[in-house]
C-alpha cells in the first residue's frame, strides 16, 4: 500500500515525527541561546540547522550507495544518534570547553574558538537527522510525495508543539522532549537484534536522564541575573518558563530598586526582590501608594508629566514591574490603564495591586501594547512608555532586536489617542557617546511632524537627572506657567530642565554636568532637513520606524574605521556588540558552509554549461526563501507579540505551504512550463507585501490571537505555496538535462540558505524589511527566466 | 572548469582570511585623549580602564601573604611614573602614597608578579583590585587632606583604603562580602594601617556612627545613589562613584554637596575589559 495516498504507514510516521523533532529542537535551541546569551543568536541557530542539512546533502552525494546498502540499520543508527545528540548537545554546550560569552568574543580568542565549537556541536543533530531524511527520500523515490509531505507537515507540527511546550517548560527541557520525539521515531526502525536493543535502551536512558536531570543553562556571567545572584545571600525565589521569556525573581538582603533616584531624596529605599526576563533585569515591583501619596517614583525624572498637571486618564504601555503605575498613583492620576504583554508579570502586578484595597483606579490589561493601542478608542491625558535601555546604556546587545513600541508610526498612533493637552512621556538612561536619547528624541520629533505638529520645539521638554533623560511631549505647546512648574520640580529634585523654544532658552544645565551637551544635540534634531546631524553624527540616530524598528542599533558601518581608531578593535564592541556578533556569525557560518558544502562538491564532475545556470537558479531559491522567512519572522513579532510565537508560526506555516507547493509541482511534472511560472505567484505576493504588509498587520492587530494566527498562516502560506514549486521543478529539469549537476544544485541552495538568514538580518537593519522583501521578490525572477532544460533531453 | 575553480578558491579563501584577520586580531590600543575625527571635532575619548571587574582567569587563593623576598620597589616606581604621572595625575600626596603602598601585598600570591601591571587583578569572590591608574585618579579627584576622614564603599583587597590611609586621618571602609572584609582587615593590620577601620555590612547605609565624612569613594555601580551616603557627606564634601553597566562605556561621576544643592559632574568615561570568571 506504500505509495498510495490513502494510508500512512510507519515510515511516514517515522519521517513525520523525526521532522517534528528536528524543528522542535531548532526552536528550543533558539530559546536556549536567548536565555544563555542574547536574542541575536537566533539567526545563528537557524543557519546552523541549514548547515547541517547542507552537509547532509554533501554526505549523501558521496556515500549514498554505501549508506543505502544497509538502509534499515543505518536509519536506526542515524536517528538514534540524532536523539542522543539532541539530548547531549545542549548539555555539552554548557561545559567550559564550549561555553562562550558574547561579551568576550572580541576580547578573548578562546571564546572565538568556543563559538566555532558550539556551531559544530549544534550542527550534529541536524546533520544526522537530515541524513536520515535524505536517505529515506533516496531509498523510497516512488513514495517521495507522501514522504515529503510527512516531512513538511511533521516540521510544521514540531513548530506548533514547541510554541505550546514553551508555555510550560524551560528551553533545556524542550530540547530533551525533542530528543524523546526522535527516540520514538527511532524505535519505529528497530531491527530487533540484541545489539540494536541495547543501543536503543542506552539511548533511551541517556535521553531520559537528560530530560529528568538536565542541568540549568549557564547564563552569561554578564547578564544582570548572574551578577545579582553573586550578591551575598542572594536566592532565586521564582522561575517560570514562558514564550515571552522566562521570568526569574531574586531576593537578596542588599537588593534595592530605585532607578535614578533624585539626590534630594533622603528617605529609605526598601529591600525588594528583583525581576528578570531571560536573565535581563527589568527592575523591582515597588509598593503601590495610595493616590497622591509620595513614593520613590515622585523623586525620579519619570515624574515629569505629573509635575506639569494632574492627568485624568493615564495609559501605561509595557508596564513591566509597574514603576510607572507607582508614579501615576503618586501623581494623583484619575484613571490608570496599565498594559503588560507578559502574562507572568501581569499576574505578579495583579497580585501586588490587590494587596492595597484602596487602589481602585488601576485597570490591568494583559495584551500586547501596540495591539492595545490599535484596538482601544479611549482618549488619554498621558501615555507613558517604558524605560528603553539599561542602566547607564549598554553595549548595543539588543541592536538587532525589534522594538515596535518606540517607532515614528507608533508615536503617531499615540498622538491620535491623546487629549488636547495630553502628554507622551518616555525616559532613557544617558549613555556615552550619546545615542539613545538622540534616537528617541528624533523618533518623537519625527512622529510629531508626521502627525502634523509644525513646531515640535514648543511641545517638547526634556528633564535630565544625574543619569537619565525624560522626554515629555505635549499635544499643545507648553505654557509659561507649565514651564515654571517644571522649573520648580527640577529645582526641588536637582534635575535640569531642557527646553527647545527661544522663549525659554535661558534655562540651562545647573545640577548635572556632562561632557556632551545633550540639550544642544537634541536641539539639532528639530531641523526639518536634519541632514547635517544625521549625516555627520558618527552613530545612527535616525528615527526608528516600523520598517526599521531597531531602536538599539546605532553602529554605522562607514564609521567603523573611525571607531576602531578611537577604541581599538577590542573596544568597538563596547559601542555595539549585538550587530557585530551578527556579522561574526555570518562570517563563521560562511566559512563553515564553504568547507562543508561547497568545497567537497568541487570534486564532482558537472556539465559546464549548466553549472552557472544552476548556481543562479538554486542560489536565488536559497537566498529568496531565507530572506522571506527571516523578514516574516521579524514582521510577525509585531503582529503575534513575541519572537517565539513568530518564529514558530512562520517556520511552521511556510514549511507546510511550500511543502504543499512542492507536492503539487510533482503532480504537474509533465507541465514544466506551468511549474516554472509558479514563482511568479510568489513574486506577486511579495511585491504586494512590500506595499501593504505593514498596513495589513496594523489594521488587524487588534483581532484575537487565534484569528491573527490564521491571518499569519494565510499571509505566510500564500507566497510560501508558490515558492515551494521552484525547487522540485528545478531538480526535475536538471534530472532531465544534467543529473550530475543535482548535488551541485543542492549544495548551492544550502550554501546560500545558510548565509542568507544572517544576511537578511543585516540587510533589514541597514535598509529595512520592505527592502529585503523586494530583494527576495527580485531574486525569484531567476527561477522563472532560467531554463535548466533547454530542449536537451538526457537520460533520467 | 573544475580546475579553474580549484585555482580561484584558494585566492578567494586568502581574501576572506585577510578580511577576517583584523577582526580577529586582539590588539589593544591606547585610548587616552584621542580626538574623534568628526567635522564637529567631537571628542569621545575613553580611558581603557578596569575598576571593579568581577572576573578572574584562574582559581584565586585569598589570604595574607608572607613578606616576599622581592619588594617590587622598582616596579612600583615605574608604575607611578608611567601609568599614573604619565597619564596626568599630579596630586603629590596621591603620587607619594601610590609609591608607598606595596600593591603586591594586596593580591593573591599566584599572581603577585602581575601586581604592578596596568590592569586590575582578581582577588576572589568575583571581585578585583582596581587598575593602579584608576585608584590614583579617584584619589586625586577627591583632593584628600591630612585632617580629613574618608568613607569607602567596597573594601575589596583594601588597596584603595591603604592608599587613602597614607594621606588622610581616618579611613572607614565597608565590604559586603564577609570573607573579603575579614582578609582585608587582617592584611591592613599586619601592614600597620591602624587608621583604617573595616566593617562587613551593606554599604547602602554608610557608617552613620562616624559621619559626616569629608569624602566618600564608591567602587561599585548602582542604578541609584544611596540617600544615606548623601546624608553622611559633609557640606562641601565630594563623592566619587561609577555610573553604568559592565561592558558599556561607564562614567566616573563626582557628586559635590553645596548646602542644599548637590551637583553631579561626569568626569571621565571608562571602559572595562571583561575577564572570564572562574567559579
Amino acid at each position: 500500500m506504500r505509495g498510495s495516498w490513502k494510508s500512512i504507514g510507519p515510515l511516514e510516521w517515522c519521517i513525520g515525527v523525526l521532522s517534528a523533532a528536528i524543528i522542535a529542537f531548532q526552536l528550543a535551541l533558539v530559546q536556549l541561546m536567548s536565555v544563555m546569551q542574547w536574542y541575536h543568536f537566533a539567526y545563528m541557530v537557524i543557519s546552523i540547522a541549514l548547515l547541517g542539512f547542507g552537509s547532509a546533502g554533501t554526505c549523501l552525494t558521496f556515500w549514498k550507495k554505501r549508506l543505502l546498502l544497509h538502509y534499515d540499520r543505518n536509519m536506526f543508527l542515524l536517528i538514534l544518534v540524532t536523539a542522543i545528540t539532541m539530548a547531549l548537545v545542549p548539555v555539552a554546550a554548557q561545559s567550559s570547553f564550549c561555553r562562550f560569552d558574547s561579551y568576550l568574543l572580541f576580547t578573548s580568542k578562546t571564546d572565538l574558538v568556543k563559538i566555532v565549537a558550539t556551531c559544530f556541536l549544534f550542527m550534529f543533530p541536524f546533520l544526522s537527522g537530515a541524513l536520515a531524511l535524505g536517505l529515506t527520500f533516496a531509498k523510497h523515490t516512488a513514495n517521495i510525495g507522501q514522504l515529503y509531505c510527512a516531512n513538511l507537515f511533521g516540521s510544521g507540527v514540531g513548530g506548533l508543539l514547541i510554541m505550546i511546550g514553551s508555555l510550560y517548560f524551560l528551553p533545556m527541557k524542550l530540547t530533551g522532549f525533542s530528543a524523546l520525539l526522535c527516540l520514538v521515531s527511532c524505535s519505529l526502525f528497530w531491527p530487533g537484534r540484541k545489539l540494536h536493543t541495547f543501543c536503543l535502551l542506552t539511548g533511551g536512558c541517556i535521553v531520559f536522564a537528560v530530560l529528568l536531570f538536565s542541568p540549568k543553562p549557564v547564563i552569561s556571567q554578564y547578564k544582570s541575573l548572574q551578577k545579582t545572584l553573586d550578591m551575598p545571600d542572594a536566592l532565586l525565589e521564582f522561575e517560570s518558563p514562558h514564550p515571552y521569556g522566562s521570568v526569574q525573581v531574586v531576593s537578596a538582603p542588599a537588593l534595592r530598586g530605585a532607578p535614578c533616584l533624585s539626590l534630594s531624596y533622603n528617605g529609605p529605599v526598601a529591600v525588594k526582590n528583583s525581576f528578570f526576563i531571560n536573565g535581563n533585569s527589568i527592575g523591582s515591583i515597588l509598593p503601590f501608594p495610595e493616590s497622591g501619596q509620595t513614593s520613590l517614583m515622585s523623586y525620579t525624572s519619570d515624574f515629569t508629566p505629573y509635575a506639569v498637571r494632574k492627568p485624568g486618564k493615564v495609559l501605561i504601555l509595557d508596564t513591566g514591574t509597574g514603576n510607572q503605575i507607582v508614579a501615576a498613583l503618586s501623581g494623583r492620576a484619575g484613571e490608570i490603564v496599565a498594559v503588560e504583554p507578559h502574562p507572568v508579570l501581569a499576574d505578579f502586578l495583579h497580585k501586588e495591586l490587590k494587596k492595597n484595597p484602596l487602589i481602585n483606579n488601576v485597570t490591568l490589561e494583559q495584551t500586547d501594547s501596540r495591539a492595545f493601542l490599535m484596538k482601544d478608542v479611549v482618549v488619554y491625558d498621558l501615555i507613558s512608555l517604558p524605560m528603553t535601555n539599561s542602566f547607564g546604556g549598554n553595549a548595543g546587545l539588543n541592536a538587532i532586536q525589534t522594538n515596535y513600541l518606540v517607532t515614528v508610526d507608533s508615536v503617531t498612533e499615540m498622538f491620535k489617542r491623546l487629549s488636547k493637552g495630553g502628554m507622551l512621556s518616555i525616559t532613557c538612561w544617558e549613555d556615552y557617546p550619546l545615542r539613545y536619547p538622540l534616537k528617541i528624541g528624533a523618533t518623537l520629533i519625527e512622529g510629531a511632524y508626521k502627525y502634523g505638529i509644525n513646531f515640535p520645539e514648543d511641545h517638547l521638554v526634556a528633564v535630565k537627572s544625574w543619569g537619565t533623560i525624560t522626554y515629555a511631549m505635549k499635544m499643545s505647546p507648553f505654557k509659561s506657567t507649565e514651564i515654571e512648574k517644571l522649573q520648580k520640580f527640577c529645582k526641588e529634585m536637582l534635575f535640569d530642565l531642557i527646553t527647545f523654544n527661544d522663549r525659554n532658552s535661558e534655562v540651562s544645565t545647573v545640577y548635572n554636568i556632562s561632557e556632551e551637551d545633550a540639550g544642544l544635540l537634541i536641539s539639532d534634531l528639530f531641523d526639518k532637513e536634519k541632514t547635517n546631524l544625521f549625516k555627520e553624527y558618527d552613530f545612527n540616530i535616525l528615527p526608528s520606524t516600523d520598517n526599521q524598528p531597531f531602536l538599539s542599533r546605532f553602529l554605522k558601518l562607514r564609521t567603523l574605521p573611525k571607531l576602531r581608531k578611537i577604541y581599538g578593535i577590542s573596544g568597538v564592541p563596547y559601542v555595539e556588540l549585538g550587530y557585530l556578533i551578527t556579522w561574526l556569525t555570518l562570517v563563521i557560518l560562511f566559512m563553515a558552509s564553504i568547507f562543508l558544502i561547497l568545497l567537497p562538491l568541487f570534486r564532482l564532475k558537472t556539465r559546464r554549461d549548466v553549472k552557472w545556470k544552476t548556481l543562479l537558479y538554486f542560489g536565488a531559491l536559497g537566498m529568496g526563501y531565507m530572506f522571506v522567512e527571516i523578514i516574516f519572522i521579524n514582521s510577525f513579532i509585531f503582529y503575534l507579540g513575541n519572537a517565539v510565537y513568530s518564529t514558530s508560526a512562520v517556520i511552521s506555516f511556510i514549511l507546510i505551504a511550500s511543502g504543499s507547493g512542492s507536492l503539487l509541482a510533482g503532480f504537474f511534472r509533465k507541465n514544466i512550463k506551468l511549474c516554472r511560472c509558479a514563482p511568479a505567484g510568489a513574486i506577486l505576493f511579495l511585491v504586494f507585501y512590500f506595499l501593504a504588509l505593514l498596513p495589513i498587520l496594523k489594521n488587524t492587530i487588534f483581532l484575537p490571537f487565534i484569528v491573527r494566527l490564521i491571518i499569519t498562516s494565510l499571509i505566510v502560506g500564500l507566497p510560501g505555496f508558490f515558492m515551494g514549486f521552484a525547487f522540485p521543478t528545478g531538480l526535475l529539469m536538471l534530472d532531465r538535462s544534467s543529473p550530475d549537476t543535482i548535488p551541485w544544485a543542492w549544495g548551492i541552495n544550502s550554501f546560500l540558505s545558510v548565509i542568507s538568514s544572517a544576511a537578511a538580518a543585516i540587510l533589514s537593519v541597514e535598509f529595512g524589511f520592505r527592502c529585503v522583501l523586494l530583494i527576495s521578490a527580485v531574486v525569484y525572477i531567476f527561477p522563472i527566466i532560467i531554463n535548466l532544460n533547454p530542449g536537451k533531453k538526457c537520460s533520467s | 572548469m573544475q580546475n579553474k575553480h580549484l585555482k580561484v578558491l584558494p585566492t578567494f579563501m586568502i581574501i576572506i582570511f585577510s578580511l577576517l584577520f583584523p577582526l580577529l586580531a586582539n590588539t589593544k590600543q591606547s585610548l587616552t585623549n584621542v580626538v574623534f575625527a568628526s567635522q564637529e571635532k567631537r571628542i569621545w575619548p575613553v580611558q581603557e580602564a578596569q575598576l571593579w571587574q568581577t572576573e578572574s582567569d584562574s582559581a584565586v587563593h585569598t589570604g595574607i601573604m608572607p613578606i616576599a623576598a622581592n619588594d617590587y620597589s622598582k616596579q612600583r616606581e615605574k608604575m607611578v611614573e608611567t601609568q599614573i604621572e604619565g597619564r596626568g595625575v599630579k596630586h603629590q600626596a596621591t603620587l607619594i602614597s601610590m609609591k608607598m603602598v606595596e600593591r603586591h601585598r594586596f593580591i593573591p600570591k599566584n599572581i603577585e608578579s602581575q601586581a604592578y601591571a596596568d590592569r586590575p587583578l582578581p582577588i576572589g569572590y568575583g571581585q578585583t583590585i582596581s587598575q593602579p591608574y584608576i585608584v590614583a585618579y579617584m584619589t586625586e579627584k577627591l583632593e584628600p587632606k591630612a585632617k580629613e576622614t574618608v568613607l569607602e564603599i567596597g573594601t575589596g583587597s583594601g588597596y584603595q583604603a591603604a592608599v587613602l590611609a597614607n594621606i588622610v586621618k581616618e579611613v572607614y571602609t565597608i565590604e559586603i562580602v564577609p570573607e573579603l572584609g575579614k582578609t582585608a582587615k587582617e592584611r591592613l593590620k599586619v601592614l600597620g594601617y591602624d587608621n583604617v577601620h573595616i566593617k562587613t555590612a551593606d554599604g547602602y547605609f554608610g557608617w552613620n556612627e562616624h559621619a559626616p565624612f569629608d569624602n566618600i569613594i564608591v567602587t561599585c555601580a548602582a542604578g541609584y545613589i544611596p540617600p544615606p551616603l548623601i546624608k553622611q557627606l559633609k557640606d562641601g564634601g565630594k563623592m566619587i562613584i561609577p555610573v553604568g553597566t559592565p561592558f558599556s562605556i561607564q562614567w566616573l561621576m563626582m557628586v559635590e554637596k553645596d548646602g542644599e544643592d548637590i551637583i553631579t559632574r561626569k568626569l571621565i568615561p571608562v571602559r572595562f575589559v571583561p575577564f572570564r570568571r572562574s567559579k
